[in-house]
This record gives structure tokens, C-alpha cells and sequence, in this order.
């Protein structure tokens, strides 16, 4: 493929300009703010469109920073370029409501689609970011906390293990890895919420214990309650019983003297009488003598006798009634002590029972782990890909890196005039140069040479890898190469078939090649 | 003599039924078997059938108090019931010594028994589970041994670990009806005679489908039995399908719609599949548009032509990466990785 005239219609500071591609070989010089990176911008926005961001990243992507600056609604170009022995001339409107592009070829007239992907084919599937990584060709610039080297390395291994310029494993990696953690996280505050469950159930749990545990307090207090009852019960039994034994044992002597007892009474009367009678007797015999004193003895034993079977008699009664009322009020007690030990027991079981389904629920919800176990799936998945991706990438260092190595190694040989003639990278992607029998590693390289290595890669992977021979645009990529090298590098491009553009805003390029095309005049 | 069958009505089970209604569910569960019982006083149902799980775990004595009271309210319906495998008779269960109201029979045997029922003219056979598991298949010898006009069979399992079932077994034993418990989706194992009444109330995520009650009614031998449904909620488990098209907005506001339409009082599982704009993400949490919504499963993939991107990256790590996958199964953990690892390299490209 060869652009032959780009056409700036309307595209960010140009307006109506026209730019012919003559040579095989074109310098576009310029000094800074000349609009290199305009045209750069054009000629990727005219081969692979040009879309507008959405929402923040609008603000700075390509579209916004290439509106033209007069007249923003007109915003269009065209390009003209040849490619497979036929003229193609593609125009392009990309301003938001008349966006369109059209393709025609300039030879048979021949409408194409560029929706329908025809142009796509003519370059030979290449993409805008491969396009980018491998044509399009600057300075090699690191990352702000990395070494030039390692950049390098890095670049290199992307290329060896991806084979392709526009494949970035690490990023991939990165992707996947980004993935995986927010599927953890995920994970993670899962299980939280199913952990935050049993929580609430193991308190619910535990106060139910706790029930239960007040619950057998009381029901041992009201045991040891009921039992101390008994034993009391017991002892005033048992202490009744004794003085009912006693009671009985007298009733029992009473009854065997029962006679004696009577005769006791009756002698204690009869006495008394007596004892009466003789001091009536002594009272109309008006002898106050001795008489008297025997009747009121008589009297004294008689009521003495009488009496003392007369208290026994009420001292059984009062037993009986003591007795009595106990053995109908222990029982009351018992009873409702009973029901207490009951109610308690009845209760413990409800609570004991709700514990066991507490219990089993937790079980459960820690059992219930579907969810859970998808995105452990989901993360075994992620893993997995990871790992393939790995392992391709593995595959790709053996099988490409051989060619790749062979192809890079041979561009760096002749741009640096033999000095350099092998480029080793080996399967860890660990980068050196053979330089007269010895191994230099990378690092210890000027940066010049780092430079040249980089060319010689981005070169080889643009031969290895795409079919079509895209334009190889070239942004001061030369800055750092001496007069020899550049020379050298330069007249190596002369030879390659594919178009070369070079933005520069030195002179020397322009001279260099100038002079090339002298001594190739000069040649034929 | 009409009846009316329930089964696996779980009361004390806590159902997830999301954040909306996760809370009134287990009320809900006592409300519908309420609503059984008014309808069987309404309707002067005869025999009120209960094959199994009328609990989630052991009842408790108040549970069943609640329960008995419901039973006894009664003034025409005879009910029988057994336990099944959640509810079955443990050691210290109160089935043991509950007194049940006079209408209420309980077949709390460990083997076959019978009530017979000499006012309707029917026997009904059971037996209760005594643990959580029975593989014997002890319907297999049931026998209805013609003590009465009408004879039914209460039986509760039917899978491997609760009583394996052989439908010949059932179809030779001579019942006129076989009242089941244990699945919870409302089948009819011998159309008309064998039926699953299903779980009164959905009480899994998985128990999709209308739930409720079998109505019957056996008259000169011959039964008729129509499945009514009764439960307050349904769990439904939906695809969506998204093509390229498709945003997470359009997604969103399909997904509001669709319950709109099957209703607001279910419950609801999406699974979204095909093949989305690879830059779209269907993030659960944006999706989730109300309390019923109980899970959404991402299942697409990003639409990405494997064929196509293999033809044009035969030579880099994309392809090499989809050549190493080779063919592999429609939605296996394999085909998720290639999807992903190559969304992953064009995302980063």
C-alpha cells in the first residue's frame, strides 16, 4: 500500500491542504508546532476512522483535539492511495451529525464499503493500534519509573510472546487480574453477610441458652425447694410421729390402765368426797382438829389424783388436732411445687428444642453455598485464563521467536554496519547483542544502540506479521542515531518496499535522503 | 366425600423472598394454611389430608398449640396427617404427647397404620418418619386392605434418601388415592390417583411454578382431583437475553417491565445470556431494581467472532490463545476462560 495525497480538508489547524507523496522515500519537515502530529493524526483518523469518546475521556481523545479550529462542523478529509496495483481515492465527513466515509476505486469506478469492511481487507487486517505499535514508528520512551532498558525488554518480550505489536499480555494479565480481585471482593463481602446470619442467629442462639440455663437455675431451686420441704415435712413428721408414738404409747398405757386410771379418778373423787365429807362431818361435830386437816389432805390428793387423769386427756386431744392440720396443708404445697417443676421442665424442653432448630438453621445458611460457589467458579474461570494466556504466550516465544530473533537481527546488522550482528533473546526474554564473539547485555548499551534496537524489532514484527505493506511512518525517530547510523538506516529503508514518511524537524533527514536518491541516480 | 390435600407446608421455615419481603414471609406461611382451613369450613370439606412437613423443623409446643387451635375451629373437617423427613418424630418431640384436638388424627406410627373413618366410609393409611432419612422404599408393600369404601394412602418421600417410590408398586396397592408430600412441584405421578399436592407456599428459591392445593372429591369410586392454586407469592427464574445492542439501561428497564408484568408480589432470579457489546458491563447491583429481585446470573459473553478473530490472528497470542481452547462445550468453565482472555487482549490491545 502507498498513500499517493492526503487531503486536509477541514482537520485541525489545516484547511484545504494538499499533500503528495512523490517519493518512495518522503521526509515532511518541519520545525515544532508545524502540525507533524496533525498529519500523522489524519492519516491514521482517514485509514481506520475516527469515533468520538463518550463521556469524560471525550475531552481529550483524538476527535476533540483535531476539531478544526475554524469551522467545526465541517470536518472532513480524503486520501488517495494505491494499493495491490489499483488507485483508491477514500473520503471521510466526521463531524457528529454527518458522519460518513466512502470508498472509490479510481480505476474501474467501482464503489466499495468501508462499513462492509472492504477497506479493512485491503490492509490486510491491520488494526489502529497495530498500526500504531508497529508502523508507526517514534522515540523509545519509558515509563517515568522504569529504565529505557527495561522498557525495551518489555517491548521485546510483548512482541515475542504476543507476536504482534498490538497485543499487550501484560495489560491482558492486568485485566484479568483486575477481574479476579473485584470477583473476590465480591466473594469476600459474601461470605461477610453470611457470616453477619449466623452471627445473628448464633445470638439469638444464645440467648435461648441463656433461657435455658435460668430456666434449669429455677428448676433446681424449686427441686431443692421442694425437696427441703419434704425434709422438713419429714422431720415435723417424723417428730409428730414420734410424739404421736409417744401419744400412742400412753393411749396404749391408758387403755391397759385404763381401769387404773378410772379407779384413779374415782379414788380421787371418792377421796375428795371424803376429804368433803369429813370436814362437813368435822364442821356439824364442830371438832377442828385433827379431823379437818386429814379432810382437806383427802381433798388435796383426791382432786390431785383426778386431775392429773383429766390432763393427759386434753394433752392427746391437742396432738390429734396439730397433727391434724399439717397433713392438709403439706400436701397443698407439694402439689403446687410440683406443677412449678412441671411448668419449668416443659419449658426447658420448648427452649431446648428451639436451641436444636437454631442450631440447624446456622447449619444451613453455612451449608448454603451456592452462590458462594459460583464465584469460586468464577474466579477458577479467571485463573484459568490467566493461565492459557501464559502458556500461549510461552508457545508464541517458541515458535515465532526463532523468525523474529532471525528477522530483527538482520535489520540490526546492516543499520549498524555489522557491529551488532545478532540480536539474542531468550526464552526467560532476557535481551543481549553479540558484538565481535561477545555478549553484551541491553543494559550496558548506549542509547543510540537501545534506539536501533527498537527500530530493528518494530521493523522485523512489521515483516513478520502483516501480509499488506503498510507505510512505515517514522516521528524523529532518529534523533539519537550518529551521521553513520543514520545513513545506514536510511539506506536500508530505501531498499525496503514499503512506503516510508518521515516526520522530522531537523534537516539532516532531508539531506540524507536527498543525497540517497542522488547516489541511487547516480548508481543507475 | 370430599377432601382436600396439602403438603410441605413448612411452617417456621424463613424463606429468602429478598430484601422486600424476606421478613412477613414466615407469617405468610401460617396466613395460607389459615386460608386452607377456612376454605375447608367453608366449603364443609370432609377430610383435610396433610402428607408431611406440615413443620420446617421440630415444632414447638406454642406452634402447635397454634396449629391445633386452626384444627379445631373445625366444626365439620376430619383432619389426618403424618410427619415427614423435616418434621419427623425425634426423640423429644412434642408429636410424642400432644393431645390433639378430637377431629385431628395423627398417623404418628414408625410403620403402616390406619385411622379408619366410619362416618365418611374411608380409611386413611400413613406412617411417620422417625428421622431425617429413609431409603428403604416402604411404600413398595403398602396394601389397602378394604376396611372401607374409600381408601387413602398418605405417603411422603419419593427420592432416594426419602423412601424411594416405584410407581408400579403404587399403582398395584389398591388405594383409591395416594395423597403425597416431599416434592415440592405440584405432579401427578398416576394422573388422578398419585398426586404431589406440591408445597403449600414456594419455601426454596428453587421451588418455581404455582403453588397451592388439590381439591378432591371420590364418589362411587371414583376420584377427581384439580390442583387450585393458593400461594401469596411465586418464584420465577427468568432469561434475558442481550445482544450487541443491548445497554445496561435498556437491560434495566426490561428487567422492571417484566416484573411489571408477572407481578410485584414475586420473586424473582434473572439469568442474562447471549452475546453482549464487549464494553458493556452488566453489573449485579445496578440491576437489581427492586427488593424482589433475588439473584441476577451475568452469563453472556462479549460478542466476539472466534472464527473471525482466529483467522485474523492465526500469527499472534490471540489466536494461538483460542487455538489452545480448541472446541469446548457451550457454557463450560473453558468456554467462559476463552471468552474472557480474549475480551481481556482486545481490551488491552
Amino acid at each position: 500500500m502507498q498513500i499517493l495525497e492526503l487531503h486536509l480538508k477541514n482537520f485541525g489547524k489545516f484547511t484545504d491542504r494538499h499533500i503528495y507523496f512523490t517519493e518512495h522515500m518522503q521526509v515532511i519537515h518541519g520545525e515544532n508546532e508545524y502540525g507533524k502530529s496533525t498529519i500523522y493524526a489524519f492519516i491514521k483518523a482517514m485509514l481506520f476512522g475516527m469515533e468520538r469518546g463518550r463521556g469524560r475521556a471525550a475531552a481529550k481523545d483524538a476527535f476533540s483535539r483535531y476539531e478544526p479550529w475554524e469551522n467545526p462542523n465541517y470536518y472532513a478529509g480524503a486520501m488517495r492511495f494505491c494499493c495491490g496495483g489499483r488507485t483508491f481515492y477514500l473520503e471521510r465527513t466526521f463531524d457528529r451529525y454527518a458522519k460518513k466515509a466512502s470508498l472509490v476505486c479510481e480505476d474501474d469506478g467501482e464503489e466499495l464499503s468501508v462499513e462492509a469492511g472492504d477497506l479493512e481487507m485491503l490492509l490486510g487486517g491491520i488494526t489502529a493500534s497495530s498500526f500504531e505499535n508497529t508502523a508507526a514508528i517514534g522515540q523509545l520512551t519509558a515509563k517515568p519509573d522504569q529504565g529505557l532498558a527495561a522498557e525495551l525488554k518489555n517491548y521485546a518480550a510483548n512482541y515475542y510472546e504476543t507476536g504482534s505489536g498490538d497485543v499487550n499480555l501484560q495489560g491482558a494479565l492486568d485485566w484479568l487480574k483486575d477481574k479476579k480481585r473485584r470477583t473476590e471482593q465480591a466473594q469476600k463481602e459474601h461470605r461477610e453477610d453470611c457470616q453477619k446470619k449466623v452471627e445473628k442467629l448464633r445470638i439469638q442462639k444464645r440467648y435461648v441458652e441463656m433461657d435455658e440455663e435460668h430456666l434449669q437455675e429455677k428448676l433446681t431451686e424449686t427441686k431443692e425447694e421442694l425437696k427441703s420441704a419434704k425434709q422438713k415435712a419429714e422431720r415435723v413428721k417424723k417428730a409428730q410421729d414420734a410424739k404421736f408414738e409417744t401419744v400412742a404409747r400412753q393411749q396404749e398405757e391408758r387403755k391397759e390402765r385404763g381401769g387404773f386410771r378410772r379407779i384413779c379418778l374415782v379414788i380421787g373423787c371418792i377421796v375428795t368426797l371424803f376429804g368433803v365429807g369429813g370436814l362437813i362431818v368435822s364442821w356439824f361435830m364442830e371438832s377442828f382438829g385433827l379431823e379437818m386437816i386429814w379432810g382437806v389432805v383427802l381433798i388435796l390428793i383426791g382432786m390431785g389424783v383426778a386431775t392429773a387423769g383429766l390432763w393427759r386427756k386434753t394433752d392427746l386431744r391437742s396432738v390429734q388436732e396439730e397433727s391434724d392440720t399439717k397433713e392438709v396443708s403439706e400436701p397443698v404445697a407439694f402439689r403446687e411445687l410440683h406443677w412449678e417443676i412441671a411448668r419449668l421442665q416443659e419449658e426447658g424442653k420448648e427452649k431446648s428444642l428451639l436451641k436444636r432448630n437454631l442450631q440447624e438453621q446456622i447449619e444451613e445458611v453455612e451449608e448454603d453455598e451456592e452462590t458462594d460457589r459460583k464465584l469460586q467458579e468464577k474466579i477458577q474461570m479467571l485463573d484459568l485464563a490467566g493461565k492459557k494466556l501464559r502458556e500461549a504466550a510461552e508457545e508464541m516465544v517458541h515458535r515465532s521467536g526463532e523468525r523474529m530473533n532471525r528477522e530483527a537481527s538482520e535489520i540490526l546488522r546492516s543499520i549498524t554496519n555489522g557491529r551488532y550482528h545478532h540480536l539474542l533473546i531468550d526464552e526467560h526474554l532476557d535481551m543481549a547483542v553479540l558484538s565481535e564473539g561477545r555478549r553484551i547485555p541491553v543494559e550496558r548499551l548506549s542509547r543510540g544502540t537501545m534506539e536501533q534496537i527498537y527500530f530493528s524489532l518494530r521493523m522485523g514484527a512489521l515483516n513478520l506479521l502483516y501480509e499488506e505493506e503498510v507505510p512505515v511512518i517514522l516521528d524523529d525517530a532518529f534523533v539519537y542515531y550518529d551521521e553513520k547510523r543514520l545513513k545506514s538506516v536510511l539506506k536500508w529503508l530505501s531498499e525496503q518496499p514499503r512506503q516510508v514518511i518521515m516526520f522530522s524537524c531537523q534537516t539532516r533527514e532531508k539531506q540524507l535522503v536527498d543525497s540517497l536518491e542522488r547516489w541511487k541516480d547516480e548508481a543507475l | 366425600m370430599k377432601f382436600i390435600h396439602i403438603a410441605d407446608v413448612h411452617l417456621g421455615a424463613e424463606p429468602d423472598a429478598g430484601s422486600a419481603y424476606s421478613d412477613v414471609r414466615p407469617r405468610e406461611l401460617w396466613d395460607t394454611l389459615e386460608e386452607v382451613v377456612s376454605i375447608c369450613e367453608q366449603e364443609q370439606t370432609d377430610l383435610l389430608l396433610i402428607a408431611g412437613d406440615l413443620f420446617h423443623r421440630q415444632p414447638l409446643l406454642r406452634e402447635l398449640k397454634e396449629v391445633n387451635y386452626l384444627f379445631d375451629s373445625l366444626t365439620h373437617t376430619k383432619v389426618v396427617l403424618i410427619a415427614g423427613n423435616h418434621d419427623y418424630i425425634a426423640m423429644n418431640s412434642y408429636y410424642r404427647t400432644f393431645e390433639w384436638s378430637p377431629n385431628v388424627y395423627p398417623l404418628f406410627g414408625r410403620e403402616m397404620e390406619y385411622v379408619l373413618l366410619k362416618e365418611l366410609n374411608t380409611a386413611v393409611y400413613g406412617f411417620s418418619y422417625y428421622s431425617r432419612e429413609i431409603r428403604e422404599p416402604k411404600y413398595d408393600t403398602a396394601h389397602a386392605k378394604g376396611l372401607a369404601e374409600m381408601e387413602i394412602l398418605l405417603v411422603h418421600g419419593g427420592d432416594e434418601k426419602h423412601i424411594p417410590i416405584r410407581r408400579n408398586a403404587l399403582e398395584q396397592s389398591g388405594f383409591d388415592y395416594i395423597a403425597m408430600g416431599h416434592i415440592h412441584r405440584q405432579q401427578e405421578l398416576i394422573p388422578g390417583r398419585a398426586v404431589y399436592a406440591g408445597a403449600l407456599e414456594p419455601t426454596d428459591k428453587n421451588d418455581i411454578g404455582s403453588h397451592g392445593f388439590i381439591r378432591g372429591e371420590i364418589r362411587d369410586r371414583t376420584v377427581r382431583t384439580q390442583f387450585v392454586p393458593l400461594a401469596k407469592r411465586e418464584y420465577l427464574h427468568l432469561t434475558l437475553k442481550v445482544d450487541q445492542e443491548t445497554t445496561a439501561g435498556s437491560l434495566r428497564a426490561r428487567m422492571r417491565q417484566m416484573i411489571e408484568e408477572r407481578g410485584t408480589e414475586n420473586l424473582y432470579q434473572f439469568m442474562i445470556k447471549g452475546f453482549r457489546d464487549p464494553d458493556v458491563e452488566f453489573t449485579a447491583e445496578y440491576l437489581k431494581v427492586s427488593g424482589n429481585v433475588l439473584s441476577i446470573s451475568d452469563e453472556t459473553k462479549a460478542a466476539y467472532d472466534m472464527d473471525r478473530l482466529l483467522e485474523e490472528n492465526r500469527e499472534n497470542l490471540i489466536g494461538r490463545y483460542i487455538e489452545l481452547f480448541g472446541d469446548c462445550e457451550e457454557g463450560s468453565i473453558e468456554q467462559q476462560a476463552l471468552y474472557e482472555g480474549v475480551q481481556a487482549l482486545m481490551e488491552s490491545r
